[in-house]
């Protein structure tokens, strides 16, 4: 997993690339909490390039919606694969997750 | 004339003679002397012995009052006293020099050797280990003890027994006790660090030895919490496996029969392994006997139980699919918590149960959760499993996937409920062949037989 992040008019863009799962979560939940520390209430996560979420992984993205909610932020999630958004079917996470295909409507939405 | 000559050279060359076999004689009675100093220190391998015999030894070669060899901390390059000959052996023990103070220090820091014939006029004599041990140093010699380019002491005498004060000749022998005196100490510092070792392996083996103790009661509590693998109960035949990937996991089943013709199922997953998953499956499970009893429909079942584990600021969820079965008529009421959509074999193949997606349980405590109702045809099955299947990985990082899982329960369809669970397994192990498990599993068949 590799994860890189972008902030533009207070919006931080999250880029998370690879498998997220019980080995890489950790890494992914600091990140995500340094973000939230320092601010941070807007956020969009880039999934273009994520091959595979587990439940440890679906973990991290619940912490990221609930953290953000707690301080009155949005949370957007787009470019998710068949395989990834199969995940957030089964799971029902689609239903408390705000996602989209493309990375402008996803910005527009948290802005 | 000639003959007086060649009595004086016959003289001659008989005392050269003599004094030649004299210098060979006292060159071997000094080798076979050193030999034997070698024999003596390298009779033992134990600190506190050798160190004794390489004090007493070199008292006893030196003709010296006293002796002490002292070794440099390799850590921190101080100086230190272990046990000292002569009659306050048990006042030196305690003292520390630190790197390159006094003598020693110096002769430790320098790798050269010392020889002081008066010490009451010589300026380089610290008096901070005489004053300690009260005896007056008149005359002293020091030398390094090397090995492989380290110093790994300095080996003292104090004050030579009689009228004289040691000499270059002394020093000179001192100087030649000191190497075997180095392969002696070597040897007991190679011993020490190896006895260290094996402590360390010893304590570590130790810890991990509890700790597989402790995971191994974790994982006898956390299948007692288990129904068994098998029940029969009225026209329904159920069979269910768990296999975590440690030694305790985050996948759960249940079953109980509920008065005479119900049947409670259930099957579910922890959003994490090991020890952290199973103690909050561990409380699941009571949620879910507890609620069981109460009448409340599988929804209700789920609602009440998500209401009693959600917190505002816990992550820590599980999917969950909880159903009940009328034994008598096949009908099933079902509601799924976020989890692997279930199956359902009949001789005509494979279909997926039609389930109404909801979050799993232990998200957001406010969720309505709905039931799902259908009906289990004679000799139908419904197969609940949990994503360590679908996702079991192979050495090539391929997934068993929903494919090979369907097309591996086509030919097993009118199986019995432990036929087909065990035939999975087995076949999800195949698969996998020796590339570790990664994730729990969970399987549990139940087949409605009919009338």
């Amino acid at each position: 997993m590799n994860v890189t992040v972008d902030t533009q008019n207070q919006i931080r863009t999250v880029r998370i690339s690879g498998r997220l799962d019980g080995t890489t979560m950790q890494e992914l939940e600091e990140r995500f909490l340094r973000l939230a520390d320092e601010g941070g209430s807007r956020f969009v996560f880039d999934l273009s390039l994520l091959d595979y979420i587990s439940s440890a992984g679906l973990r991290v993205m619940l912490l990221a919606v609930k953290k953000t909610k707690a301080v009155g932020g949005k949370l957007a999630l787009f470019g998710l694969n068949d395989n990834v958004n199969e995940i957030f079917r089964i799971s029902g996470f689609s239903t408390i997750f705000s996602l989209f295909s493309a990375e402008e409507e996803a910005l527009a939405f948290v802005s | 004339m000639a003959f007086v000559i060649s009595f004086w050279v016959a003289l001659a060359v008989l005392l050269l003679a003599a004094g030649m076999l004299r210098i060979v004689r006292k060159e071997q009675h000094r080798t076979t002397k050193l030999f034997n100093i070698g024999l003596q220190l390298n009779a033992t391998i134990k600190r506190k012995d050798l160190l004794g015999i390489i004090m007493e030894t070199a008292s006893r070669e030196m003709s010296a009052e006293g002796s002490s060899i002292i070794l440099v901390d390799q850590k921190t390059g101080e100086l230190y006293f272990e046990v000292a000959t002569g009659d306050k052996t048990d006042e030196v023990k305690e003292i520390r020099l630190k790197a390159g103070e006094g003598i020693a220090g110096w002769v430790a820091g320098s790798g050269q050797s010392v020889l002081i014939a008066d010490a009451a006029n010589d300026s380089r004599w610290s008096n901070k280990v005489a004053l300690k041990v009260k005896i007056p140093t008149r005359n002293m010699l020091c030398v390094p003890v090397r090995s492989g380019g380290k110093t790994l002491g300095v080996l003292q005498v104090i004050n030579k027994r009689g009228r004289s004060a040691f000499n270059k000749l002394d020093l000179r022998l001192l100087e030649m006790i000191a190497s075997p005196t180095a392969i002696a100490l070597e040897n007991m510092l190679l011993y020490e660090a190896l006895e260290q070792s094996i402590e360390n392996l010893r304590v570590t083996t130790a810890a991990k030895e509890r700790m597989e103790s402790e995971l191994k009661i974790a994982r006898d509590i956390q299948m007692s919490f288990l129904p068994g693998e098998s029940l029969r109960s009225g026209k329904a035949d159920l069979h269910a496996r768990l296999i975590p990937a440690r030694e305790v996991g985050g996948d759960f089943y249940h079953f109980m029969e509920i008065g005479e013709d119900k049947l409670l199922i259930c099957l579910g997953d922890v959003s994490d392994k090991g020890m952290p998953a199973a103690l909050f499956m561990s409380g699941l499970m009571i949620w879910i006997r507890a609620k069981a009893t109460t009448g409340l429909s599988p929804a209700a079942i789920l609602m009440a139980i998500n209401r009693e584990i959600s917190t505002e600021e816990s992550t820590m969820f599980a999917t969950i699919f909880l159903a009940i079965l009328d034994t008598r008529t096949g009908a099933i009421t079902y509601c799924d918590g976020g989890h692997c959509t279930p199956l359902i074999l009949s001789a005509g193949g494979v279909r997926e149960l039609e389930t109404t997606k909801h979050l799993p349980v232990g998200i957001f405590g406010d969720l309505r959760y709905e039931d799902n109702e259908d009906t289990l045809a004679e000799g139908e099955t419904l197969l609940l499993y949990t994503d360590g299947i679908t996702e079991a990985e192979n050495g090539r990082g391929e997934w068993f996937s929903m494919e090979r899982l369907r097309e591996e329960l086509g030919f097993h369809a009118s199986r019995s409920p432990i036929e087909l669970t065990e035939s999975l397994v087995n076949a999800v192990a195949r698969f996998a062949e020796k590339h570790p498990q990664s994730d729990d599993i969970a399987i549990m068949a139940l087949q409605y037989a009919g009338s």
